[in-house]
């Protein structure tokens, strides 16, 4: 593909909406580029007229994923998030669930076992958007191309690597999760090798009893997984939020009432013309509410057990 | 919860994100807000 070619791609992907996108599908499976001159902060701000800050592009740039060498690239889910959060501020608030969000972190890193888990953005904000409402800490982990592309689905589902270290039922590894047996992982499709002690990722049958899925994204299952074990050091472990990070939030003590919450957010990619991008989409929602709704199993058993 | 659905629900409080941010991200195709709705 010529610098020409990718001019003409750029400028159409910008075109009116409604635009036929059939586009979207090289842009995305062709990694292409945006073609930057200079800082890439000032790109993103005068291409998508958005304010990014240096501290908030330093953040994305800075976690783990080499995010610096990507997020010039269409498919890049970090530069999503970015643009999409950056204007998240005291004057130009984002109200969801009745918290009114004022302050935003990028690649927040909790620790878990060995590499730390990168969530994509934190808002922190007030219940009911009053100055003594409760405080609301809101992980997100952004999606936008992971969970179509075919080497997240079926040609990763049996290779996919999961560290026997995580197969523990102490405060480490799922056990932190009260995932404890073979039965509760194997019931949201974590499987473990005998053999190696390593474990992997298998598709689960729905509800319905439908057939296995194959595109499920087997690596985002077990990220999601090391996120919430990652979440639940951030809330037991307030000294270890400063291991990895130095923002304010990191040496924020927070009121002893603060409130936690957790929220995955997709881009449904309307205009994607691959074929099964929708099943895959759904795929991967499926199984991650399959095992949401197993940790809420669990917290309510845990619950029941300590009253 | 997809952006289409989140980023409705947000814009109805107030929100600002650019519209080139909305368009690049497809976050005002009304037509996959139900389909996703049944996920």
């Amino acid at each position: 593909m010529t610098k020409k070619e990718l001019g003409k791609l750029v400028e159409y992907f910008f075109g009116k909406e409604g635009d036929d996108n059939s586009n979207l599908k090289n842009c995305l499976t062709n990694n292409v580029k945006f073609r930057i001159n200079g800082c890439k902060k000032n790109f993103f701000n005068e291409k998508f007229g958005t304010t990014i800050s240096c501290s908030q592009y330093d953040s994305v740039i800075s976690g783990e994923g080499s995010e610096d060498k990507k997020i010039d690239s269409f498919y890049s889910s970090s530069l999503q998030s970015l643009l999409f959060f950056c204007g998240v501020s005291e004057t130009n608030p984002l109200t969801y669930e009745n918290v009114k969000y004022t302050k935003v972190y990028f690649e927040w890193e909790n620790p878990v076992i060995g590499y730390p888990s990168s969530i994509d953005v934190v808002l922190v904000g007030k219940k009911d958007g009053k100055a003594d409402g409760k405080t609301i800490v809101l992980f997100i982990e952004s999606k936008l191309y992971e969970t179509i592309r075919d080497s997240n689905t079926k040609s990763e589902k049996k290779s996919f690597v999961i560290g026997k270290s995580y197969f523990s039922n102490s405060e480490k590894g799922y056990g932190k999760l009260g995932l404890e047996s073979d039965t509760d992982l194997e019931e949201i499709g974590i499987f473990q090798d005998r053999t190696t002690g390593k474990g992997y990722v298998e598709p689960i049958k729905s509800d319905a009893g439908q057939e296995k899925n194959e595109f499920v994204y087997p690596g985002g299952i077990k990220q999601e997984l090391s996120h919430i074990i990652g979440i639940l050091n951030f809330r037991d472990d307030p000294a270890g939020r400063k291991k990895y990070n130095t923002n304010a939030l990191a040496s924020d003590p927070l009121e002893e009432d603060y409130e936690i919450r957790f929220l995955t957010l997709i881009n449904a990619m309307p205009g994607y013309s691959e074929t099964n991008a929708e099943l895959k989409i759904k795929a991967f929602y499926n199984h991650y509410n399959k095992v949401i709704e197993k940790l809420k199993q669990i917290a309510r058993e845990q619950k029941a057990g300590n009253v | 919860m997809t952006y289409q659905t989140f980023f409705k629900e947000i814009k109805i409080k107030g929100y600002t994100l650019p519209t080139d941010v909305k368009r690049y991200y497809h976050l005002e195709e009304k037509a996959f807000d139900s389909d996703y709705k049944k996920m």
